[in-house]
């Protein structure tokens, strides 16, 4: 198992390390002077101010037995025994001693060694649940590096208990008596988090985080009132037409207070894809585009069986991918059921092409080729269960009383009903053999299908690696999607836990200080609400609209606007060059044409310079820092890219600050700079 | 965005292929074959230009094919009256050709594609019927009892997308597409330049995608590029960018994107400038098909082709909204743009002179099932592809057009056809005609050896004329 250590600050340290011995600098330095550098103790759990502290031995003896080694073993360590070899010239382990979970003495005999052998002790650290917690920090917390929930919790992981643990403001009491300072993020740390859980940072959320902690924070955010966006039509202050909802959605996404909701609500819309353009009967009617995507506003954090129930019977979704008035089969006309549903419902929404490990990895034949989650039969199967689906009312919201009963645009804000005289009769047999028994309702059919998808093995892994990947991480490491697996299986696909591993996973908490492989390219529509939420001024006419065309084309992208079912880009895609020869995917790159990166290039630079359509954009805040360029350039470093900016960027900032001679304009431009740059437009 | 790499990233990737090849002497051969390719073709044409372009099609959705190419009398159109049923068209929505196929049957074309029918007739179009994806040939009873071994993910729309633009069906994750794999092959013959030799019209895309090449995209009717770049007012912004975009960045993700960005400035300057050169493309275009006012870019990028230094070109053309699973209602004026924008496409060709010297082709992600699930169609297999230009040996069907009773010999079950013709051998016969040499076939498409005997005298179609 990786050693995995509480570090939210991206230094490498434990922060409940760091906490024990406030002030203790880990950058190399050796406090106490005993020849191990602070860091070296914290990797043996020594005192680093303590120079009688550290690994040593004592007390080695040698007798007819052999060798006994001795030394003061700290709990939750793992001690490797190790031989010089002037075969290989290198040390060899010869004993490994799985932790402890007291500080005791630990001793090891070696029979039949040569005196003259040279031996060493090593130190470390060791993460044997994979929760990202290691076993040190577990014993002092007095839970098990043996179970990822073991805090007494069974659906919250260790890893985002023990934040919240050191959030609490009576800090954090130890096995030991001790009890630890309360820790909250600094303005970096929680600017980033605002980044991968809303639709930007402002001024006033990160002070909110920085005094609620990131999990306080989340608490609170989800137990917001929901703001449907069906609430929002009404406050866009403009005429009610076929773009009235891209208006209350843009509305909500800049100034709604649930933002966690909304930005799960964007990631789910990029699951259950609908195109809801004007010109079809979903897209020309404002209430009927909001009853949808409110599905997912309002199940954000309820259960993804629930919101694929309603994704199923929503005539929506019926219209888009055509199980709306699917009938049952007639053999004499030649006439088979729709399967344009019945496959995404698999390939797209739940199970996918592939049986999945719960790491995301294929599961393999006794031949090594991945198994396939369904053939053609089950297709044909399935489009013979969502047979029978049609309007339940017709005339604007009277209960219809057949199959084959009229709608109108308005009926289409109503689920469907499944229809016994249009559903196909026999028994069904799905994927893995499940069987559909003869005999039921098309009601009790649908109910029993959609159970069986959420049954498979596959669900978890599959849903939980698109969520990721909007979230946090196009590449989440085969150990991220496993504990986000393991949270979907302990919470029963509850997705506010779901969301909470992905966003409280060690793998999303610190920043990539390694190889660089980490992150993901942000949405263009992120970037540009982003800076619009951070600068722009209210309405006093509450239109927070958009010019839907002309941002969908400079961007690629526009809320419930994809081509196809498949999304604006696909999970796998892998821009040729060096991300794919890493093997790495990049979906945001599908959209990142020559043309769309120029034009969203363009887009930035305009709306920070002036803001979007009829709203300003409001530097005053940052015109009046002026005097102290460092002070300005390190707030906006803050609010745009979390302390990221590098310094060759900065260096730039501050040449275009310097070389405007309006003062008006100085500001801007250095919004400008920064939000054209990659480190603005790469979460990492 | 360059495809035209400098002489050491060059090298570098030419190292890549042979080490990722090790221990194959076909292969280290084949990578000098590659670099003999340029001095070769440019040697073998003593007059004229040396040019060539394919300009790809894209019918994303799943075309239903049957209804565009259909039986158009006899026997053969009452069998697919009776399969179809009430998606069948109509003797009276059918224009037949004037000959009949060599067997006696009569085929159509669907009576709202006037402008491709006449292109037909007068030798500047074929067709290839049921052609598909193929790991391997096989047949119903293999795809029966599971002994075929099948393109991954078949019927599904994202992995037959995958495999029509790769012709690599028996692979996951394809990393590149067969119009990546032309443009390194061809990338010494062109001159330098920022501008891929693949241009594309609807995105990034994997037909024109690989290791070594990347794909020019711009929107349709747009000029791509950073507003006011060149104006000298604004140059500090402009060098605030450079340098923010120039700056060494650890994060293969910051990196990707600064090196991206970079190139697409550079590549839409050198495309403007090379436009500008070439002056308008005067051939009338209808620019509300959609369909037409891609094929005007193309047109345009074709003319461009001298500031470019392109001897070679591909474009990447995609109209949307095939997927007929709930009415096949448009499916006939949808019929009628394509037709309408390739003819349009066709004239300018034909009026800047390189009506030889182009040839358009298309592509869909599948067939559609025979038997309706009421007003539309599901996915299937094998359909109907056509190609369009001077060199195109026209006035033919190509591939053998199946039987469209219920129950014959190649339903796979609801009318879903086994393709008889692979795109292998499809592209094949493209690849070849853009100048790719027999024994350099399998560097474009891998699995052709398994469909096409790269050492025998006859093409694997006879579809284009090779000269």
């Amino acid at each position: 198992m990786a050693s995995g250590v509480l570090d939210l600050d991206g230094n490498g340290g434990s922060e409940i390390w760091e906490l024990h011995y406030p002030g203790v600098s880990l950058d190399g330095s050796d406090s106490d002077g005993d020849g191990s550098s602070n860091f070296d103790e914290m990797i043996a759990g020594t005192n680093p101010l303590d120079s009688q502290s550290g690994l040593r031995l004592v007390s080695p003896v040698l007798d007819d037995d052999g060798l006994e080694l001795r030394w003061d073993g700290v709990a939750g360590k793992v001690y490797t025994v190790q031989v010089w070899d002037e075969g290989t010239l290198s040390w060899m382990p010869i004993l490994v001693l799985n932790p402890s979970t007291l500080d005791e003495v630990r001793s090891v005999e070696l029979s039949g060694v040569e005196a003259s052998g040279l031996y060493r002790l090593t130190v470390r650290d060791i993460d044997g649940d994979g929760d990202g917690l290691s076993a040190w920090e577990e014993c002092l917390l007095g839970w098990s590096d043996e179970d990822a929930y073991s805090s007494g919790s069974l659906v919250t992981a260790d890893f985002e208990a023990a934040i919240a643990l050191l959030e609490q403001a009576a800090g954090t009491p130890l096995t030991s008596g001790e009890v630890l300072p309360q820790r909250l993020p600094d303005a970096d740390e929680a600017a980033r988090f605002l980044v991968q859980t809303t639709f930007g940072p402002t001024p006033e959320s990160i002070q909110e985080v920085m005094q609620l902690g990131l999990t306080g924070w989340l608490d609170q955010q989800v137990g917001l009132t929901t703001t449907t966006t069906r609430s929002q039509l009404g406050q866009t202050g403009i005429e009610a037409s076929a773009l009235w909802w891209r208006h209350a959605w843009w509305r909500a996404a800049l100034v709604a207070p649930d933002q966690f909701r909304h930005r799960a609500a964007y990631a789910l819309s990029q699951i259950f894809v609908v195109n809801n353009e004007p010109g079809s009967v979903i897209g020309d009617n404002a209430i009927t585009q909001a009853s949808y995507y409110d599905i997912f506003v309002n199940g954000a954090f309820g259960t993804y069986r629930e919101v694929l129930e309603d994704v199923a019977y929503s005539p929506t979704m019926g219209f888009y991918l055509s199980h709306l008035n699917n009938r049952k089969s007639d053999l004499s006309m030649n006439r088979f059921p729709d399967e344009n549903f019945a496959r995404e419902v698999m390939q797209l929404f739940t199970i996918g092409l592939w049986k999945l490990n719960p790491d995301g990895s294929h599961q393999l034949d006794g031949e090594g080729r991945s198994i396939p989650t369904y053939d053609n039969s089950v297709i044909t199967e399935m489009a013979k269960v969502c047979t029978g689906m049609s309007h339940s009312t017709t005339n604007r919201g009277q209960p219809a009383v057949s199959f084959y009963d009229s709608a109108t645009g308005d009926d289409y804000r109503y689920p469907m009903k499944v229809w016994d005289e249009e559903h196909e009769p026999g028994a069904k047999v799905l994927f893995d053999g499940v069987e559909i028994p003869d005999g039921q309702t098309g009601e009790a059919d649908v109910q029993q299908t959609l159970d069986a998808l959420m049954a498979h093995e596959s669900v978890a892994p599959f849903v939980s690696r698109l969520l990721i990947q909007r979230f946090t991480s196009s590449n989440p490491s085969p150990a991220y999607l496993r504990r986000v697996s393991q949270a979907w299986q302990a919470g029963n696909g509850n997705l506010n836990r779901v969301l909470r591993s992905i966003v409280f996973d060690p793998e999303a908490r610190a920043v990539d200080t390694g190889e660089g492989r980490r992150g993901k390219v942000r949405e263009p529509l992120l970037r540009m609400i982003h800076i619009m939420r951070a600068f722009e001024l209210p309405d006093e006419t509450g239109k927070y609209g958009v010019l839907a065309e002309s941002v969908k084309r400079d961007l690629g992208e526009f809320v419930m606007s994809s081509p196809s079912v498949f999304n604006f880009y696909l999970p796998d895609h892998s821009p040729s060059g060096l991300l794919n020869e890493l093997g790495l995917v990049a979906p945001e790159l599908q959209i990142a044409t020559s043309s769309t990166l120029l034009s969203t290039h363009d887009l930035l630079k305009t709306t920070a310079m002036s803001g979007h359509w009829v709203r300003g954009i409001d530097y005053s805040d940052e015109l009046a820092m002026l005097g102290d360029t460092e002070a300005l350039v390190g707030h906006l470093d803050t609010l745009l890219t979390y302390g990221t900016l590098s310094e060759s960027t900065k260096a730039a900032v501050i040449d275009r600050i310097n070389g405007e001679s309006a003062n008006s304009n100085k500001v801007a431009v250095a919004v400008q700079t920064i939000v054209t740059s990659p480190e603005f437009s790469i979460l990492k | 965005m360059r495809e035209q790499m400098n002489p050491i990233k060059r090298r570098r990737f030419l190292g890549e292929v042979s080490c990722a090849s090790v221990g194959s002497i076909a292969a280290l051969s084949s990578i000098f074959n590659l670099r003999l390719t340029g001095s070769l073709a440019a040697a073998g044409e003593p007059a004229g230009e040396d040019y060539k372009a394919l300009v790809c099609i894209f019918l994303a959705g799943g075309n239903d094919s049957f209804n565009m190419l259909t039986p158009g009398a006899g026997e053969a159109y009452a069998e697919y009256a009776a399969s179809r049923r009430s998606l069948a068209l109509l003797p009276g929505q059918l224009s037949n050709f004037s000959e009949t196929l060599p067997d006696g049957r009569q085929l159509a074309l669907n009576s709202n594609m006037g402008e491709l029918s006449a292109l037909y007739e007068g030798g500047k179009a074929a067709f290839v019927a049921n052609v598909g994806t193929l790991v391997e040939r096989t047949t119903v009873a293999a795809v029966q009892d599971g002994s075929a071994s099948l393109p991954l993910g078949l019927f599904s729309h994202s992995d037959q997308q995958l495999h029509w633009q790769s012709s690599l069906p028996d692979t996951r994750s394809p990393a590149s597409g067969w119009g990546g794999r032309l443009a390194d092959l061809f990338s010494d013959l062109n001159g330098v330049s920022g501008v891929s030799m693949n241009i594309s019209l609807a995105g990034i895309n994997l037909f024109q995608s690989s290791a070594g090449t990347s794909v020019f995209s711009k929107n349709p009717g747009t000029i791509p590029g950073i507003a006011n770049w060149e104006n000298p007012a604004l140059l500090a912004r402009r060098r605030a960018i450079e340098s923010v975009l120039d700056a060494e960045y650890q994060n293969v993700f910051e990196k990707t994107f600064a090196m991206r960005t970079k190139e697409a400035i550079a590549a839409s300057q050198e495309y403007r400038d090379a436009i500008a050169l070439a002056g308008p493309v005067e051939s009338p275009f209808t620019l509300t098909n959609p369909i037409s006012l891609q094929l005007k870019d193309v047109a345009e990028g074709i003319s461009a082709r001298g500031g470019l230094s392109k001897k070679r070109q591909t474009f990447f053309v995609m109209a949307g909204g095939w997927d007929h699973h709930g009415s096949l209602d448009s499916h006939p004026a949808m019929l009628q743009q394509l037709s309408q924008a390739i003819n349009e496409f066709q004239n300018a060709m034909v009026s800047m002179g390189v009506e030889d010297q182009v040839t358009l082709f298309t592509s869909s992600d599948f067939g559609r099932t025979l038997s309706p699930n009421g007003g539309g169609s599901d996915h299937a297999w094998g359909g109907n592809q056509f190609v369009v230009g001077g060199a195109v040996n026209g006035k033919k069907v190509y591939g053998d057009y199946p039987e469209l009773a219920l129950g014959s010999i190649l339903d796979s079950g609801r009318g879903r056809l086994v393709p008889t013709t692979s795109v292998d051998e499809y592209f094949a016969e493209l690849a070849l005609w853009m100048g790719v040499s027999k024994s350099n076939l399998p560097l474009v498409l891998p699995n052709i050896g398994r469909f096409y005997d790269v050492e025998g005298v006859d093409p694997p179609l006879g579809l284009m004329n090779l000269g």
